[in-house]
């Protein structure tokens, strides 16, 4: 094919062609936001509610509930974490999985089921936490030979 | 053709248990049919390529078709796509019609899919034909459009949806720049120190399911996880279904059939959009536009008929060029590539058992759906009930089991899950757009590839306007997109006023 030594040709560098891609995602990206910002600060600027947008601005809901939002994230990465590391002194059994999983779903029914509520359902909760984890790994570990920690 | 190797009891077995699964999933608000895919995915491994299919596509069509029994009952949407069936399906129930709304969804759901499958059966294999003849620069051209029009259709602002795809693209290209695409296999977008965890770059499916799944986990923890109030359910009353019901409403279903087919059509959008446009549209055409929303048998057939059209829909530009139709069938991308087969213009070709397989269990799926939902909604519809307390919990160990098995075992993935689900939970308080970013990201890799190899190939910029008339009607189609976007958004800002 002819190359076009013109305004639009390109040669694309073979040592450097993986940042090639990326730096135009980045310009596009920075270009986008910056449209997006301006657009929004026009509009708020001639409404006169610039103010009020920013003091305004809240990240979390209404009344958040700190306790499950931030417990359910902690409980989660312990999760994680605990899977793998029980994991590691039983290799590929999956018992890592089966009694981390136990725990976490002990714990964040309880978190999420709510103090007051906790005795009405301690039963369903308890019998869910070791049913569940036990079947999922019975049936991932064994049955279909998937590999967990 | 070997039939015998397709019509196997074991695949028909699959199908069934995948609907039944699909159903399940669909009715308890807060999982969707992709998740319920994104969970069984891994368990395809020990399959074959028909019986992975089968499972998958039962899943698809029962998960599409389970969201409607919450939607009918409770008021509350089981999967996206049913979100306009509560409009007419609530009222029906509270007006002791309950059944007969279930009823009149599920048959709307099975001729929903019927149309789409048809249309799948036919169209799919043309287009694949004609995209054969791409080369990098249409096919660089296509995933733009794919992405304008995802930008155009998502809600909120267009440049919104752009960045957020945009955004989504640049997290697909972390990790290694391949040799086998022509790379130079130097990594990049990371840090030193994360080098050999990022290597590989984030892989799909913990990043799907991390930002649907435990998004939706920590926005509804923030919020307090409130229980649903149970509400005495008796079925066993109301009104008898009659068929007659859809006598003059045919031209609604085939209209919505329709619409729902061609929403999936277009990649990247999905459930909710086929069912709202579908609804706005029975609205418009309706005899009595005002009885919409009180309990009118048409609006639940103008919704279900079109989710269910979704699916067909949604494996055309799957199936005939590789990129999905909607986020489901990102996943279904998963499958495919787990048992070593390309999606793409030259699939239905090389593959012709596999496409008869798909179209036999697509078919096969939505009457399975029918029988089992239409005669066994009792048992389906306790389903509901499962609390929040357990359910979460529960769906964060399926999604770890699918996020750790998917690469044979990694944990990096898992964390992936949290890692995502976070970035996604902060960013829609930033307004970020998760179908947009998650299409980006599906496609990203593949935009990349099409961009350098047509710019290496032709060595300059303007091989994109002259290369062929097929990349005019591509730039036109994109233009059109996007004007298309922005009338849509004026339209918007004028109601809002």
């Amino acid at each position: 094919m002819s190359e076009d030594n013109g305004l639009f040709s390109i040669n694309i560098d073979f040592a450097t062609s993986h940042l090639f891609f990326p730096r135009i995602m980045i310009w596009i990206i920075i270009f986008l936001a910056v449209i997006i910002g301006a657009k929004e600060l026009i509009k708020k600027l001639r409404d006169g509610s610039l103010k009020e947008s920013l003091k305004g601005f809240r990240f979390f809901e209404e009344n958040y509930d700190r306790l499950k939002l931030f417990g359910s994230i902690i409980f989660v990465a312990v999760y994680f974490f605990l899977m793998d590391f029980i994991g590691r002194f039983f290799p590929n059994e999956g018992l890592g999985f089966l009694i981390a999983s136990i725990l976490f779903m002990f714990a964040m029914s309880f978190l999420l089921v709510g103090k007051g509520n906790f005795r009405k359902h301690r039963i369903s909760i308890l019998i869910s936490s070791l049913v569940t984890p036990l079947a999922a790994w019975i049936l991932f570990a064994k049955v279909f030979f998937i590999t967990l920690p | 053709m070997d039939f015998a190797n397709i019509i196997t009891p074991a695949t028909l077995m699959l199908s069934t248990l995948g609907v039944i699964g699909g159903i399940i999933f669909g009715a308890i608000p807060g999982m969707t049919a992709t998740m319920a895919l994104a969970v069984f995915l891994p368990l395809t491994y020990a399959l074959n390529l028909y019986q992975a299919l089968a499972l998958l596509i039962g899943l698809y069509v029962g998960g599409i078709s389970g969201g409607l029994i919450p939607a009918i009952l409770l008021n509350i949407p089981g999967t996206p796509s049913s979100i306009t069936t509560t409009f007419d399906g609530y009222p029906m129930t509270r007006k002791g019609k309950g059944v007969q709304a279930l009823k009149i969804g599920i048959v709307s759901s099975l001729f929903g899919g019927l149309i789409s499958a048809l249309i799948l059966a036919i169209f799919a294999p043309v287009l694949a034909d004609w995209a054969i003849r791409f080369s990098y620069i249409e096919k660089f051209l296509i995933i733009v459009f794919a992405l304008t029009v995802i930008a155009s259709i998502s809600q909120g602002s267009m440049l919104g949806g752009l960045l957020s795809g945009s955004i989504g693209i640049l997290l697909s290209l972390v990790g290694t720049y391949g040799s086998t695409y022509g790379g130079n296999d130097h990594t990049r977008l990371m840090p030193e120190i994360l080098k050999p965890i990022l290597r590989n770059g984030f892989s799909l499916l913990p990043v799907l399911i991390g930002m649907f799944a435990l998004t939706a986990i920590f926005s509804e923890a923030e919020k307090g996880v409130k229980e649903e109030p149970h509400q005495k359910l008796d079925l066993a009353k109301g009104e008898k279904f009659k068929m007659s019901v859809f006598r003059g409403q045919i031209i609604n279903v085939f209209r919505s059939g329709l619409i729902g087919t061609f929403v999936g059509l277009l990649p990247g959008v999905g459930g909710s959009a086929a069912s709202v446009l579908s609804y706005t549209q029975a609205r418009n055409f309706s005899k009595h536009p005002d009885k919409l929303g009180t309990g009118e048998p048409e609006g639940v057939i103008a919704s279900e008929t079109s989710n269910n059209g979704l699916t067909g829909g949604a494996l055309i530009p799957l199936v005939s060029l590789g990129i999905p139709g909607d986020s489901t069938t990102a996943v279904l991308i998963g499958a495919f590539t787990l048992q070593g087969v390309q999606l793409g213009p030259l699939f239905i070709n090389q593959n012709p058992g596999t496409w008869n397989s798909m179209l036999g269990s697509l078919i096969f799926s939505n009457f399975i759906m029918f029988f089992l939902m239409f005669f066994a909604i009792k048992y389906f519809a306790k389903v509901i009930f499962v609390p929040k307390f357990i359910l979460y919990p529960i769906i964060v160990i399926m999604c770890t089991v699918g996020a750790y098995a998917i690469n044979y075992g990694v944990m990096f993935d898992v964390w992936t899950l949290l890692i995502f689900g976070l970035f996604a939970w902060v960013g829609g308080k930033f307004k970020l757009q998760i179908p947009s970013l998650l299409i980006g990201f599906i496609l990203g890799g593949q935009l990349e590839i099409y961009f350098v190899k047509s710019l290496e190939s032709f060595g300059t910029f303007t091989i994109f306007f002259t290369k062929s008339k097929i990349a005019w009607v591509l730039w036109v189609l994109i233009i059109l997109s996007v004007v298309w976007s922005i009338i849509l958004d004026r339209r918007q800002k004028s109601r809002e006023k």
